[in-house]
């Protein structure tokens, strides 16, 4: 069920009202919540709800008998269980046929007569994030940060929870378990917040992603015929697309938890403002950077400390490459995971020489410089994130380097303006957990401002004419 | 066996070499906040120093709950015995 479709508008108001007349009895509340997330869920297909319930049901067992012995053997020995079972799930509905027709081509290149017709194999939704959320979970009571859940009917109702379960953030048990033991608030303040940050999302999606959609799949679909300039300006448009699209997502995510008593994990903070990558990430997709930097950077980089510098320098390359392919089965997301990792790698080990320049120029000068380059890697790096394989990037490229420069775009521009727009009121908002939060501010701005996103959403005729969440497809 | 104070002063020589931005000078209660330059990776590099130093290996979740200096300390003499 899309957040922005009809049925989720009947779906959701069931659920909330049904959810606080059960305030008494939080099992029942619980239950309640877990019995709409797989209906959401099973709305897309309802084959999927098995798969959900029996990673679900294997993480807790696996993970309870893992706390449950001292035997250091025997523990590894379920963490590596674990491990294999998930990522194994993974690999085959998201990348089976992605290693075997990549090794085909590698055969056929060496000469090889090899023959492969693709399985035909649905991606199951969710299955990266819940994966993720699960596999986190196991490492941590492996690690002994805190101890293993007792209560299967709220941990398969924490994993399956529906505001967070398509598209992220990816929760991290020790914040979502303990809400779903407590007992949950119903509060007005809350109710208002959680609707703000919810139309703000749903603004940011229908309004701003979706309008840009329209200039970036033309100008990507017809690369060939267009000006440099063309294309440059869809790049841009795309990173705004991408970022008002998955945030969009994410505020409504948070927004509609909220309505529920719940806090989830802030996943943006405003990225467009970071002077380096590192920060951009720590900024962007947040609870997967710090997934990444849990799970994958910081044990790499322990493991290879003897080699020194290149330690951290391979552990960046490795864990964002792993981001890379934990997007999508493609060359260009493990491109563009490569990319980034190096360029982490870099920052890292410049980090003391690059304070060194920062020293030597305006502190403003400096900041705004650097927050330009920064903005010129990021849209690099969206345009291979993008194009539908290398070949597809290496065109668009060519273009933009080769092709006579015009300096008339064939796309509408004036859509650049909603991006500044979007960018002065995100800098001015900029303290704020999110952009829209204006419950503080007096009631007729507040409310006036309000209607206008609302009468803004319902007239735009993307409306009727919906995309799915880009990042539905990881 | 060596007193927390000469252990203290031999993680002032290993840090002050592995974040190379001047003199350091910690107290059992120092924490990575106090220090200037003292952020999680060079703190892999300092743990493999102090591994180096000592002749034993730290595990990750040994290093992972280490609060303060103080804490980095009792895990050295623990270790050592």
């Amino acid at each position: 069920m899309l957040f922005s479709s009809f049925s989720f508008f009947i779906f959701f108001p069931i659920v909330f009202i049904l959810y606080w007349a059960l305030k008494a009895n939080r099992k029942w509340q619980n239950m309640l919540l877990l019995v709409s997330s797989y209906v959401f869920y099973g709305w897309w297909d309802w084959r999927f709800c098995f798969l959900l319930l029996f990673s679900s049901t294997f993480g807790f067992f696996v993970t309870k008998l893992l706390s449950e012995t001292d035997s250091d053997k025997k523990r590894r020995l379920y963490m590596n269980l674990s491990i294999v079972v998930h990522i194994g799930i993974l690999c085959y509905y998201k990348y089976f046929n992605f290693f075997i027709s990549s090794f085909t081509d590698f055969a056929k290149n060496l000469g090889f007569n090899v023959d492969y017709t693709p399985l035909q194999i649905a991606l199951p939704l969710a299955i990266s994030f819940f994966t993720f959320h699960i596999l986190g979970y196991t490492y941590d009571v492996y690690q002994r940060k805190y101890p293993a859940s007792n209560n299967y009917f709220e941990f398969i109702a924490h994993i399956a929870f529906f505001p967070q379960l398509v598209a992220g953030p990816i929760e991290r048990a020790n914040h979502l378990l303990p809400q779903f033991a407590n007992k949950r608030q119903f509060s007005w303040i809350k109710m208002e917040d959680g609707l703000m940050q919810m139309l703000w999302g749903f603004f940011k999606k229908i309004v701003i992603a979706d309008t840009l959609a329209t200039q970036v799949n033309y100008a990507f679909a017809h690369y060939q015929d267009l000006h440099p300039i063309t294309l440059i300006i869809a790049v841009i448009m795309f990173t705004f697309q991408m970022y008002c699209d998955f945030s969009g997502y994410s505020d409504i995510a948070l927004g509609c938890a909220r309505l529920l008593g719940f806090e989830l994990l802030q996943n943006f903070n405003y990225p467009f403002f970071s002077t380096s990558v590192s920060e951009f990430w720590r900024k962007w997709h947040m609870s997967l950077s710090n997934w990444i930097q849990d799970y994958l950077f910081t044990p790499i980089s322990f493991n290879k400390r003897a080699w020194g510098k290149f330690g951290i320098f391979y552990a960046a390359l490795v864990s964002f490459t792993i981001s890379g392919l934990w997007h999508g089965a493609n060359w260009t997301f493990i491109i563009w995971g490569a990319v980034h990792g190096i360029a982490i790698g870099y920052e890292l080990l410049t980090k003391k020489k690059r304070k060194g320049w920062a020293k030597k120029y305006n502190p403003i000068a400096y900041s705004i410089g650097s927050g330009i380059l920064v903005f010129i890697f990021w849209s690099f790096t969206q345009l291979i994130f993008r194009a539908t394989s290398v070949d597809h990037f290496y065109g668009i490229l060519k273009q933009i380097v080769t092709a006579k420069w015009v300096f008339q775009p064939e796309v509408n521009s004036v859509y650049l303006l909603y991006i500044v727009g979007l960018l002065l009121f995100e800098w001015f908002q900029r303290s704020k957990p999110y952009a829209l939060q204006i419950i503080n501010w007096p009631y007729y701005i507040k409310w006036a401002i309000c209607a206008l996103i609302i009468i803004t959403i319902f007239s735009s005729k993307n409306l009727n004419n919906q995309t799915e969440f880009l990042y539905f497809q990881f | 066996m060596k007193t927390q104070l000469q252990i203290i002063e031999e993680l002032n020589e290993i840090f002050t070499e592995v974040i190379d931005e001047g003199e350091v000078s910690l107290t059992p209660e120092t924490t990575a906040n106090d220090v200037d330059g003292w952020d999680s990776l060079n703190h892999i590099q300092i743990i493999y120093a102090v591994e180096k130093k000592y002749g034993f290996k730290f595990t990750l979740p040994e290093i992972q709950n280490l609060k303060n200096i103080g804490d980095l300390v009792n895990l050295i003499i623990e270790k050592s015995r």
